[in-house]
């Protein structure tokens, strides 16, 4: 969020000396997996959701689930409920609204194959207001090349807390966005030729849904009312990706938490994002709010916490201002010499089309099949 | 293992003294023939007595001395005769009428002058005197001090003598005078003035300082009185590239760990921005590190850098760079004398617990009118100086301005384009000298500005006034009087988010009065005691909303107000001939004053807000608490032979002043902070011992020092500690213990075509942080090292003088990488990668290494002139080595990347004009 922390770096491109370089360090670590335990529960009714999972060592990263947990919410009321495991580390439940309001606190056990507990401390739902005002500006930002800049999209929430409700807040942004691949399926080639008639338009227009992966956390507890204004969120351009190709959509999901879990959440935030310049804090491990009541002596990652939830969607499409240049990655090419003897069975099914002129051109298959960029066919129920 | 081997070797060259002339022996003779005589000492010592049968046949010796040198038993053997005694290589040598010359006297042009004198009784003439002198090439001029006939023969008594350059007519300070017969020796204080007691009688006097030409008197010692000396600069260029005083004086120097740069030496080495810089030449020492460029701290012997105390002319200097570390705040141009106290530091120095930076200023010239300076692409500085009135008084004015903007404004990067930066310094000085009193003012302002575009801006600035008042009672008794005040202070703005823009002042004022009183009790032991009083006021200011749009809540966060009383008392004493305990006693007496509001936290429970038990009001100018830090200082010197010294040192130091930052770098917007109801004054002991040789080839030697030191209830800061919005900085702090340890070894060359030295230092710097509760510890209450924990550092300066005019420097310079906490592993919430760090400082980033070089051509070098200049090639990071400044990593499109940060990635030249009025001089 902070587009210009590192002071001395901005000193040093004035003089044109400083440099920043991707490196890998040389990270020999033998430390051990440690469990992440990470869930939250809102306040409206629906699945909650709790993942269990180890953590992994920097030089190989992944999500190692684990399987076969017994998992339970508890609240302070003396309810517990207990979760189901719905794919590997994914344990969730459906509660009902009676269960959930503000004031009353949750907690998370779980209970692994092993036979090792992970316990949370309490958390308390607080409330939110709705979601203010979300909207963007048009910004030019440096590049690593000095004389050039680009330009994005960037969004902006505002916060109007004033009433009853939380000083911290963390925003989860969801975004959505709609693409083509550039034909439909017509034409190819596997050793006889094929002619789909009528065009195959299934695969031609996709949907990617996903979690935009940065922090937006936010204290007012400085401020002199419960409001913030223009808090950066997430920057786009034209060039990165389609977001902005037919139509992009946001859902702004503004979490109101307590203070511990803002202070979590604030850690990572600092953790991720502002590292690296001269006078920036050093970074260090963050504790979450779980503890292994089997072996206290082992940290337990991640955070259970309570949020209250108001949301809002936004869609934006032909935004004025900004180039689109982004690659659909089909390329397409002329039939060689000897046509299509050139290509051996291993690489069928070989699809092409015939363009305004006649000729027949060889497409590779992101030019037929919008999902290999990450997509789904199937059209969010949100989609106007 | 190797240096473990060398130091063995050191040391056994020390083991078995050569018998010198000094060499005690037991005399018990009754009208013993010489011949005999002669005989019983050469058994004794091993010596022999070269002579002529004839000359002494007549001699009989009647001696009963217990302890003696063998030199003093001759001397006195031959007493009556016209016979005299001389060092000959490792033998006495026994001439009729003169004195064997270990060197040959060098040609004195100027008059040999005795103030206070009357015995001017064979009066020459002008002609008379060249001719005299021109005949009497190899006869040293003799200064006279005193009237004839007023003490007994064996009575003390105490000379004084003021030393001046002959060209400025400013005082010399840290000149030795040294007297060959007696092997002892002083130096002048930072008046110029020596003072000495001796017997009366002839003694061979010879003074030094480095960059001067050693000059070579008799000194004949009638009564107590005063004399002058001047001394001329070096004529040779060649010899003045010394790190600390020269041959004589390394071996002679009394305090291990204490290092002089003179300003010669500061001008050849390469420097990034082309400027003189006076610290960044001390990190090429020993045991003097920083973390890198952009940072303007400095890290002595595994302490922090607000470890140090640095004083202009006896003003505290709170930020001693401009524009975050890139170039100095003290113009090289106004520095007399630097001097770095990092081992025994003296009962007159109480604050920092690492080191003392004491600089001391140039008064200007006495006789003349002149003007140097400098100019750069990016900045200039001018100085003026000239006498207030001819040989008693002089003024010195200097300032220094920075003018890169137009750098900036081509750049065509809208945010860069938009941005300043630019600092400005002043400093004036005035001193006179009275009859028994020299009185001098010292003047200094420093202020720096930056502003990036629209984002954030920094001012800031430093003020310093000084009245020192220097008071000779008699020949054996000086009073120095000093009074300061100084304020550093600065301001901050950042609107980046105008939710949250806010400003923030911040000021910090210091108001001294010392008494330093320096008595010469006899001949071998020197008294100094004094006392000192020192006021500290803090506003450490309030974060402001800035802007119309700014929603922030003000936090003020607080002042802090302290008194430190100060006694002292110290003693140098020759206890022997060849061994010195210097030995002093300081007590500080520390009170945190009110008006304050303290809270107390419950026992048991960590200091938070939510665990405030009570709180308490303290009065304006209420003592809240009462520190008694006492420190004891200790230094052995022991001189094993001619050419090797011996140190150990014991040290105690206490600091009440710290500097809030939980940084890397050492930032201008740091605030310094108060010892207080909760956060004690840190303290540490230091012990070191050092080996100082030189060579008997020329030019070459070495020093070699060890130390450990031990600081309990220094603060570091828990994870994550914020300091502008919490005005309770007891929250975020935790008393923790550092243990520093480490080598440092020195070779040198100097006085030759090419010179030059090379430093290696390994030290270790380890902190600990383990309180009782899980609350009072840091990194689980293991042991970690300090940010700052460099264990290997190499140092190479090497200069070549192709000619006098014409001067190639290099500078190679290694460290180890710092320690860094890294991530170790990965894990995912909702899809999204965190990373896990390691415990504190685990890891290491990649070693630091650069090579710089310069090229320094000077202006013809005539005498009489009326400007010289000379003009300096710098080339910084000539290999352009992307020196890392840290490793870091972040979250991008949800994934991990890491990045390597270098300030300084390219090659940086840098070209310099240097000038001044008249001719070429040493420095």
């Amino acid at each position: 969020m902070h587009r210009i922390k590192h002071l001395p770096a901005i000193l040093g491109m004035l003089l044109l000396f400083a440099c920043i370089k991707p490196y890998d360090p040389i990270i020999d670590s033998n430390a051990e997996n440690k469990y992440v335990v990470s869930g939250r529960v809102t306040n409206s009714e629906g699945w909650q959701e709790v993942e269990v999972s180890l953590s992994s060592p920097i030089q190989s990263p992944e999500s190692i689930p684990v399987s076969g947990c017994m998992v339970e919410i508890l609240d302070d009321r003396g309810h517990n409920f207990p979760l189901v495991e719905s794919f590997p580390g994914h344990y969730d439940v459906w509660m009902s609204q009676e269960y959930l309001a503000a004031g009353i606190a949750y907690k998370v056990r779980v209970l692994t194959r092993e036979g090792e507990e992970l316990v949370s401390e309490y958390d308390t739902m607080s409330t939110s207001p709705p979601v203010d005002s979300v909207y963007y500006h048009l910004e030019d930002i440096p590049t690593p090349n000095p004389s050039v800049t680009t330009r994005v999209m960037q969004f902006y929430v505002d916060l109007n807390a004033v009433g009853d409700y939380s000083h911290y807040y963390k925003w989860d942004i969801v975004e959505t966005w709609e693409y083509e691949a550039a034909h439909p399926l017509e034409y190819y080639y596997d050793g006889t030729h094929h002619e789909v008639v009528p065009p195959d338009f299934t695969n031609k227009v996709c949907w990617i849904t996903r979690l935009v992966p940065n922090v937006f956390t936010v204290s007012t507890m400085s401020l002199s009312q419960n409001v913030y204004n223009q808090y950066p969120l997430q920057a786009i351009d034209g060039h990165t990706s389609s977001r902005l190709g037919i139509m992009y959509s946001i859902l702004v999901r503004q979490l109101a938490l307590s203070k511990g879990a803002y202070t979590y959440w604030e850690q990572l935030r600092i953790n991720s994002n502002e590292q690296g310049g001269l006078y920036e804090k050093q970074p260090f491990a963050i504790k979450g709010n779980l503890l292994n009541t089997s072996n206290p002596d082992k940290d337990v990652l991640g955070y259970f916490y309570a949020a209250a939830e108001s949301s809002k969607r936004y869609f934006y499409h032909d935004v004025e201002g900004i180039d689109l240049s982004f690659s659909d990655q089909c390329f397409e090419s002329s039939l060689g010499r000897f046509g299509f003897r050139e290509y051996f069975p291993r690489e069928y099914p070989i699809y092409y089309y015939y363009n305004e002129t006649g000729m027949l051109r060889i497409l590779n298959c992101y030019c037929i099949d919008c999902r290999l960029q990450g997509g789904t066919t199937v059209k969010p129920d949100f989609w106007p | 293992m190797k240096i473990l081997l060398l130091f063995h070797l050191l040391f056994t060259g020390f083991s078995s003294p050569d018998a010198g002339p000094d060499t005690l022996v037991s005399c018990h003779f009754n009208q013993t023939p010489f011949t005999e005589f002669s005989s019983e000492m050469y058994h004794q010592t091993g010596k022999r007595i070269y002579y002529q049968d004839s000359w002494v046949q007549d001699i009989r010796v009647t001696m009963d001395e217990e302890s003696i040198s063998v030199l003093s038993a001759v001397e006195m053997a031959l007493q009556g005769s016209n016979l005299t005694v001389s060092v000959w290589n490792d033998g006495l040598v026994i001439l009729p009428g003169e004195r064997l010359l270990e060197s040959l006297p060098r040609f004195k042009t100027q008059l040999v002058s005795s103030d206070t004198s009357t015995g001017n009784d064979k009066v020459l003439t002008q002609s008379e005197e060249r001719y005299l002198i021109g005949r009497r090439a190899d006869v040293l001029q003799t200064l006279q001090v005193g009237k004839k006939g007023i003490t007994g023969r064996n009575s003390w008594v105490t000379i004084r003598g003021r030393v001046t350059e002959q060209q400025t007519g400013e005082a010399v300070i840290g000149a030795t005078l040294f007297l060959e017969e007696t092997k002892t020796g002083t130096a002048t204080d930072m008046n110029g003035v020596l003072t000495m007691v001796v017997k009366p009688g002839t003694y061979t006097a010879v003074f030094a300082y480095m960059g001067l030409e050693t000059a070579k008197y008799f000194l004949e010692v009638l009564s107590e009185g005063d004399f002058s000396v001047e001394m001329k600069k070096a004529a040779i260029q060649m010899k003045e590239v010394v790190v600390y005083g020269d041959r004589q004086m390394n071996i002679r120097f009394k305090d291990p760990g204490l290092e002089k740069i003179s300003a010669k030496a500061i001008k050849e080495i390469p420097m990034m921005m082309g400027e003189r810089d006076i610290l960044k030449v001390s990190e090429m020492l020993p045991g003097i590190v920083s973390v890198g460029e952009g940072s303007a701290g400095l890290n002595v012997r595994g302490g922090n850098y607000d470890q140090n105390a640095f004083y202009l002319n006896r003003i505290p200097i709170y930020n001693t760079s401009h524009l975050f570390g890139f170039f100095p705040a003290i113009n090289a141009d106004i520095v007399k004398d630097f001097s770095i106290y990092k081992g025994y530091i003296p009962a007159m120095f109480g604050g920092q617990l690492s080191s003392v930076f004491n600089i001391i200023g140039r008064q200007g010239n006495r006789k003349h009118f002149t003007a140097r300076g400098s100019i750069s692409p990016i900045a200039a500085n001018l100085s003026v100086e000239g006498p207030l009135k001819k040989e008693k008084g002089s003024f010195l004015l200097s300032g220094r301005y920075l003018y890169s903007d137009w750098v900036l404004s081509l750049i065509d990067d809208p945010v860069i384009r938009t941005s300043k930066a630019g600092f400005n310094d002043f400093s004036a000085t005035f001193n006179y000298d009275f009859k028994k009193s020299k009185l001098s003012l010292f003047i200094y302002h420093s202020q720096d500005k930056f502003k990036l575009s629209d984002i954030n801006s920094y001012h800031y600035s430093s003020n310093g006034a000084s009245v020192n008042y220097s008071y000779y009672f008699n020949s054996s008794l000086r009073a120095d009087f000093s009074l300061s005040g100084s304020q550093y202070a600065f301001s901050t703005t950042d609107q980046q988010e105008p939710t949250i823009a806010y400003q923030h002042a911040y000021m910090i004022g210091d108001y001294r009065f010392s008494a330093d009183f320096t008595q010469d009790l006899f001949s071998k032991n020197t008294l100094q005691y004094g006392a000192g009083i020192t006021f500290l006021k803090l506003d450490r200011g309030t974060v402001e909303p800035y802007g119309d749009k700014s929603l922030r809540l003000p936090v003020a966060l607080g002042q802090d107000q302290g008194i430190e009383s100060a006694i002292y008392l110290s003693d140098s004493y020759d206890v022997l001939p060849w061994m010195n305990i210097s030995a002093g006693f300081r007590l500080t007496l520390y009170n945190p004053l009110g008006p304050k509001t303290v809270y107390t936290y419950y026992p048991g429970a960590p200091k938070d807000p939510r665990y405030i038990q009570d709180t308490l009001y303290f009065n304006d100018g209420e003592a809240i608490k009462w520190d008694f830090e006492p420190d004891i200082r200790a230094v052995v010197n022991m001189r094993t032979d001619a050419n090797g010294t011996v140190k150990v040192s014991f040290n105690q130091m206490h600091q009440n002043l710290f500097i809030l930052n939980n940084t890397i770098a050492l930032s201008p917007n740091s605030q310094w902070k108060l010892a207080d109801y909760h956060i004690p004054p840190a303290r540490s002991r230091q012990i070191s011992a050092g080996v100082f040789r030189t060579f008997p080839k020329p030019g070459w030697e070495t020093s070699l020092e060890i130390y450990y030191k031990r600081t309990v209830n220094y603060p570091e800061f828990i994870d994550g500690a914020d300091f502008l919005g919490n005005p309770l900085v007891e929250t975020a702090l935790l008393p923790g213990n550092q243990n520093a340890y480490g080598i440092e070894f020195l070779l040198r060359r100097s006085g030759r075509r090419l010179e030059g030295w090379l430093a290696y230092t390994f030290s270790r710097s380890i902190v600990k942080v383990d309180g009782p509760e899980p609350w009072d510890r840091i990194n689980n209450g293991l042991a970690y090292p300090a940010n700052f924990d460099i264990p290997h550092v190499l140092n190479t300066v090497v200069n070549y003088h192709f000619s006098r005019r014409v001067t190639a420097s290099g500078v190679i310079t290694y460290q180890s990488g710092r320690p860094v906490t890294y991530p170790v592993s990965v894990y995912y919430i909702n899809g999204i990668p965190f990373v896990d760090y390691s415990n504190r400082n685990e890891y290491r980033i990649p070693d630091y290494f650069r090579l710089d070089l310069s090229l320094t051509i000077e202006a013809n070098l005539k005498r009489n002139k009326f400007l010289h200049y000379s003009i300096i090639f710098n080339l910084y990071n000539v290999t352009g080595r992307d020196n890392p400044y840290s490793v870091y990593f972040t979250l991008e499109n949800g994934k991990i990347k890491s990045y390597l940060y270098s300030v300084i990635s390219v090659p940086v030249p840098m070209v310099t004009l240097l000038f001044k009025l008249g001719n070429y001089a040493s420095d």
